[in-house]
């Protein structure tokens, strides 16, 4: 296991850090591999940062198994530019382009998971939009939400609520 | 390398804790409702709030409300095509399910109305409505609602004791009706 991290390691480099420096921070996606960090994203980061305050800063590699290799760079990303005060429409624009609405997801729970608000608002921005006039059934399949309303709770509701408008867009099945 | 190898037990040790991310229902309600008060009021009416029985939860919230937000993505796609706002009135041809919505948020509410902007469709039935039930009401839009009288205007907007910002663009208002602001 260990030459395995290694290798991967070698083959991805995934940040230039010099090795003997103490400071950088390592994150270990779910699928064991390691991202070096400057210990400035790992601010950006509460959840990490607060188990390296609780470790007085001896730990700095930081296991984050809920958070995929797929997924840890966009993070980072975001966390970089946040900290260098890049964050602008234009970028954002372009961030959001390049994810579909899986990865939006699983991004949002990574940046929950995190505890990063700034791209926790971002996120819940973003996916306000893109449920936006969506019908009832569109959104919970976006979210994979199980209907736990009883069928004659939800008739109840609906009937309720019949005099809405329904004017929604067609259900989009393209994910992305 | 020793380091890595620890590092990689302590990840697996963690994962066999926690493998998947959470399901959307396990999550705290109010980042669920970070996302919702983010959506449109129509959207929060008659998608949101029936998605299921938490989701419905949330948006019982009084203070899920207390914003109101009538302006729309059909508002805006007619916008871009037609410049002049009182072609746009006619062409928009009023829904009357929006007053109703409208109205149905600020019920929701319960008295806990900030903030309400509304395009085109408030009328002066409307505005008393809200003016009856939203005292605690702060900022108030209402762009392009030209079947406002002044004699409703009037009557309505003396009620908003906290009323801090107005904005009423486009509207068919006179001086006089700019008055009674003022004075109140």
């Amino acid at each position: 296991m260990a030459e395995e991290v290694s290798s991967q390691m070698n083959s991805l480099s995934i940040s230039e850090t010099n090795p003997s420096s103490s400071a950088t921070i390592s994150l270990v996606s779910g699928d064991d591999i390691v991202f070096k960090v400057e210990p400035t994203i790992a601010k950006e980061m509460e959840t990490v940062q607060s188990f390296i305050d609780e470790t007085d800063g001896k730990i700095t590699t930081i296991p984050l198994p809920n958070i995929s290799s797929h997924d840890l760079p966009y993070v980072i990303e975001y966390c970089e530019k946040s900290i260098a005060g890049k964050i602008t429409k234009e970028f954002e624009a372009e961030f959001v382009k390049k994810l579909n609405n899986e990865e939006v997801k699983e991004l949002f729970l990574a940046a929950n998971y995190l505890n990063i608000k700034k791209l926790l608002d971002f996120l819940s921005q973003v996916i306000a939009d893109r449920i936006a006039n969506k019908s009832v059934e569109y959104v919970r399949r976006y979210f994979g939400i199980e209907n736990d309303f009883t069928p004659e709770e939800e008739a109840k509701l609906r009937e309720e609520l019949a005099w809405t408008f329904t004017g929604v867009d067609p259900d989009d099945e393209d994910e992305n | 390398l020793t380091k890595m190898a620890s590092c990689s037990i302590a990840a697996k040790e963690a994962e066999a804790e926690s493998t998947m991310l959470p399901n959307w229902l396990d999550l705290p309600g109010d980042i669920t409702r970070n996302i919702l008060e983010r959506l449109s009021t129509v959207e929060i009416v008659t998608s949101a709030c029936l998605v299921c029985p938490l989701w419905w939860n949330i948006c019982k919230d009084p203070l899920m409300w207390h914003t109101i937000n009538m302006t729309n993505v059909r508002c805006l796609f007619y916008k871009n095509h037609f410049e002049n706002p009182t072609t746009f009135s006619l062409l928009y041809n009023n829904h009357p399910e929006d007053l109703k919505v409208c109205r149905y948020a600020v019920e929701r509410s319960c008295g806990h109305l900030i903030d309400i902007n509304i395009e085109y469709f408030a009328n002066d039935d409307l505005l008393e409505y809200i003016s009856e039930n939203g005292s605690n009401l702060r900022t108030m839009q209402l762009l392009n609602c030209i079947d406002i009288s002044d004699k409703g205007f009037s009557e309505g907007v003396r009620k908003f004791s906290q009323l801090e910002k107005l904005d009423i663009s486009y509207c068919n208002l006179s001086k006089d009706s700019l008055e009674v602001v003022g004075r109140s």
